[in-house]
């Protein structure tokens, strides 16, 4: 008897193989999950992944196309000649997952909540500040915020016209951008549903409790678990291993093909390997490209490249503009002296140009990314506008990199000799090979020459390079919006993101900057951008570090994959479907 | 006994403080630079380290962290964990019956199959059998958790395709998430799928469990084999089994009730432990075999360091730690009477 159950038992287990996902469901398994569903607060891929799906902005892209921006929640958008009024009027009989209809009240919401909120940690203030309130300060100290924004500032950012549930939307900035849309295009600017939020006991919306609000601890409020957005899926479950989403029945753009979607969170690769040839995955994260051959051929598996595909990351070397040479290890004596490097060692712009031959970025994708990947003229990617792809490319000559160093410093470099150190966050591979590359080639010119390597724990790096110690470093951007400014501005301008850490001032670049700002027109702006390609050659304020090639791994049933490098995960669960 | 075990539990307290104490302190060895990069996952947000620190009161004096903590803690919330996206008590609510139902799962082998290899060794010491077992354990007890298990994965998932890593099949998850039909009584897959009358759920959700399971009886219970054979073995060689022997009891009368249980009390004492571990997480074979449990949560708390989650969990083990100790020295008093609490 006992034997008999055993079997039977035995015999239930085994009977049943393992299960492939059903034809309307698509399960993708990667790691790193959402931080929050909360859009205000969200910045990272894990979070974007989702609310990219659940949540949806007043424009975005058109499918794999980063610079055409199409109607989404709005139909039609005018601006006013001084740039600073866009109108927009909105989509008609739009839906929230709680079944609430979409009007501007909820466009002036969601604006105002983010605006207001401003938390360090999100994209909102970072993005817009400067634009609808005239200062990019977050919310972290709620007084020196009141200090700068006033009720009547957030309160102006967004007005109806045609009333709270009309569909006209009237958003003021004070200081004009040509990359509007672009930037709204960004989850971070989705539409919330504002009954929902304010029944639920989000901000209320009024004057009286927004203080409350500054720089608050959204992943403690009910938006960071409970979205209601107007996307194509809306969220069923979000447990400790995966996320569970259901096709919205309403959704304005039709029901989708794919009705449920699970995010399975794996950190494990080769589990997710396995999952992916077992049919349990329809797609799956993998980290790097050498992972790659154990699913080349495999039955049932598709690898997806594409030699247009770029991404949206640039990593570059900065050159430290004005290095802090107090008690600074990495700088030796901090003279001119052999010894080590003077603080405006790289201001010299010889001493770029020399440092520009003794890297190879064709070289580098040949050998390091195996022949995928994409040699840069400018630091920015491709696919953006203004890119300026007529620009020569400086490669590995150590004749010309001599005559450089000869000519810097007025030939009293060349006499004397440098050392410094240059860094790089520990476990990133290719920073540290792309600095070890130019270290062993500067041997060769020079015996006076000597530029060491060393790692940093992230933490240590960034106070490093904040403190403006790091001579020479490593370090990249990912794209935000797609616009040049987001890289241009970021690494370039002597007021951008990276300016603190390298003090860049070049004052030929920055006219350019300053000028692309303030026009809208694209032509022109691109033929800005492709102007300032033109002067890095010949300035070169960093050194680009080739871009990587790009590639998908789904089941071979998957069908309309494409790859949008400003979606946090490339492609929409909208547009795909399994056959 | 009531007292003794009301004594050991005034100890929580103490365990307590003393923990989360020194916990605090060694996160004071890092700068407040450093457990704000912990924050920092991209450049985007590298410029506002000072933001952090300050939102999140980083450079505060360490008592006043910790007052802050505990302050918090006495209203009956352990903080928001940052790697689980919410607090840390649904955090521990949430994981915890994955890891339990592992560990329930998990423990009869593991003891059972420890005991039992362990006597056939002591009984035939030297013998065919004693020598198979003893490689057995060294090979069990050497052989790391992750290349046990990813073998055991390749073979009965890659090539096989009969068991799966997870908690449950897609099928079920998707069918599961949000419907109000099936309940959750106790959020253990496999007693609430009986509970709801889903015997093909309890079914997927006992073949999630069956490599996981293989993979923690394989290495756990190589210790446990090799304690009860010395113990059994030192116990054999008493002279209270040759008085029972000479009064002409039969041999399994002797080894079974009188060798064999006062040999437990190390391998109860050891068991004790093997259960603290095994209810606290055990973080190789979850994150392997993807069980969503508080090992793995654990883990990747520390390496991001997730303040309150850390100390949650630290709260966490050493209630689990007082008790599990509790409930062995409960066990000694039944299995050898002599050992008396007043």
């Amino acid at each position: 008897m006992k034997r008999s159950i055993l079997a039977v038992i035995a015999g239930a287990l085994l009977a049943v193989a393992a299960a492939q996902v059903p034809a309307d469901t698509y399960v993708y398994m990667t790691f790193g999950e959402p931080v929050t569903l909360d859009p205000a607060r969200a910045y990272d891929t894990g979070s974007g992944g989702i609310l990219e799906n659940i949540y949806e902005t007043l424009y975005t892209y058109d499918g794999e196309s980063i610079d055409v921006l199409v109607p989404s929640l709005a139909v039609d958008h005018q601006v006013s000649p001084d740039g600073l009024t866009h109108t927009f009027k909105l989509r008609e009989g739009v839906k929230f997952h709680s079944g609430n209809t979409m009007s501007c009240k909820d466009v002036e919401y969601s604006f105002q909540y983010g605006a207001l909120v401003a938390h360090p940690e999100g994209a909102i203030a970072y993005l817009m500040g400067h634009y609808w309130l005239g200062t990019s300060i977050d919310g972290s100290d709620p007084a020196a915020f009141q200090a700068e924004v006033t009720w009547e500032m957030i309160d102006s950012i967004v007005e109806c016209p045609d009333g709270p549930d009309g569909l006209t939307v009237q958003l003021n900035l004070v200081n004009p951008t040509p990359a509007l849309l672009a930037i709204l295009a960004y989850p971070g600017f989705s539409i919330i549903d504002s009954q929902w939020a304010i029944e639920g006991g989000s901000w209320d919306g009024t004057e009286a409790t927004w203080t409350e609000w500054i720089g608050r601890d959204l992943t403690q409020e009910f938006l960071h678990r409970n979205p209601s957005g107007t996307g194509a899926y809306q969220l069923v479950e979000w447990t400790e291993d995966s996320v569970v989403a259901r096709a919205f029945p309403d959704y304005w753009g039709g029901e989708p093909a794919i009705k449920n979607v699970v995010y399975q969170y794996v950190d494990e690769q080769s589990t997710r390997i396995l999952a992916l040839q077992q049919g349990d995955a329809d797609r799956i994260t993998i980290n790097e490209t050498s992972a790659l051959v154990q699913l080349e051929g495999a039955p049932g598996v598709k690898i997806h490249r594409n030699p247009n595909w770029t991404s949206t990351s640039v990593t570059a070397v900065f050159f430290n503009y004005d290095i802090d040479t107090t008690n600074n290890e990495d700088v030796g004596s901090g003279q001119l002296d052999g010894n080590g490097i003077p603080a405006n060692f790289f201001a010299d712009v010889n001493v770029r140009r020399a440092f520009a031959h003794l890297f190879d970025q064709e070289a580098f994708v040949q050998e390091i990314y195996e022949g995928d990947g994409v040699v840069l003229t400018m630091p920015m990617p491709p696919s953006f506008l203004g890119y300026n792809d007529d620009v020569a490319v400086r490669t590995l000559d150590l004749e010309a990199a001599e005559e450089y160093f000869r000519a810097a410093f007025g030939g009293e470099l060349w006499e004397k000799g440098f050392q410094f150190t240059a860094l790089y966050n520990e476990g990133n591979t290719i920073r540290r090979t792309a600095l070890e590359i130019i270290a062993e080639n500067l041997e060769f010119i020079n015996p006076k020459f000597r530029m060491n390597v060393r790692g940093l724990q992230w933490a240590d790096y960034l106070s490093r390079t904040a403190e403006r110690k790091a001579p020479m470093f490593a370090l990249g951007w990912a794209a935000d919006y797609a616009d040049p400014s987001n890289f241009i501005n970021t690494f370039l301008d002597n007021d951008g993101y990276y300016s603190p850490r390298t003090a860049i001032d070049l004052p030929e670049i920055q006219e350019l900057i300053d000028q692309a700002d303030t026009i809208q027109d694209p032509a022109e702006r691109a033929f800005l951008y492709r102007e300032i390609g033109t002067l890095t050659f010949d300035q070169v304020p960093l050194l680009t570090v080739p871009m990587q090639g790009v590639f998908l791994v789904t089941r071979d049933n998957l069908q309309g994959v494409y790859y949008n490098p400003m979606y946090s995960d490339e492609f929409l669960w909208k547009d795909i479907s399994k056959n | 006994m009531l007292v003794f075990i009301a004594r050991r539990l005034l100890l929580l307290p103490v365990v307590f403080i003393g923990v989360t104490v020194a916990l605090q302190l060694l996160m004071q060895l890092l700068t407040p630079y450093q457990r704000a990069a912990a924050y920092v996952q991209s450049e985007q947000q590298m410029n506002r380290l000072d933001e952090i620190i300050r939102l999140y009161r980083l450079d505060d004096p360490w008592y006043l962290q910790y007052g802050r903590w505990l302050n918090q803690v006495l209203h009956g919330n352990l903080g928001y964990s940052r790697m689980s996206r919410q607090p840390v008590m649904q955090t521990i609510a949430d994981r915890f019956p994955a890891t339990l139902e592992l560990a329930l799962f998990a423990i009869v082998p593991v003891i059972g199959v420890g005991i039992w290899l362990g006597t056939a060794a002591a009984l035939n010491r030297d013998r065919f059998i004693d020598q198979v077992t003893r490689v057995m354990s060294i090979i069990g007890w050497s052989l790391p958790t992750f290349v046990l298990g990813i073998w055991l994965l390749v073979i009965f998932y890659g090539w096989l395709g009969w068991l799966q890593p997870g908690r449950v099949s897609v099928r079920y998850l998707t069918e599961l998430a949000g419907n109000p039909e099936f309940r959750h009584y106790t959020r253990m897959l496999t007693v609430d799928a009986l509970l709801n009358g889903r015997w093909d759920i309890f079914v997927d959700a006992v073949k999630h469990l069956i490599l996981p399971v293989i993979t923690l009886s394989v290495v756990q219970s190589a210790q446990i084999m090799r304690v009860m054979r010395s113990s059994l073995l030192d116990a054999l060689g008493q002279d209270y089994v040759r008085t029972a022997k000479a009064k002409g009891l039969p041999q399994r009368v002797v080894t079974r009730k009188h060798a064999r249980r006062n040999a437990l009390i190390p391998v109860i004492t050891l068991a004790g432990f093997v259960l603290i571990g095994l209810i606290n997480g055990v973080v190789i074979t979850e994150t392997i075999f993807n069980f969503p449990g508080l090992g793995q949560w654990a883990a990747q708390a520390a390496t991001n360091l997730d303040y309150a989650a850390v100390l949650g969990f630290a709260v966490f083990t050493a209630i689990m730690v007082v008790l599990a100790n509790l409930l062995v020295d409960v066990l000694y008093g039944i299995v050898d009477p002599r050992i008396r609490y007043a």
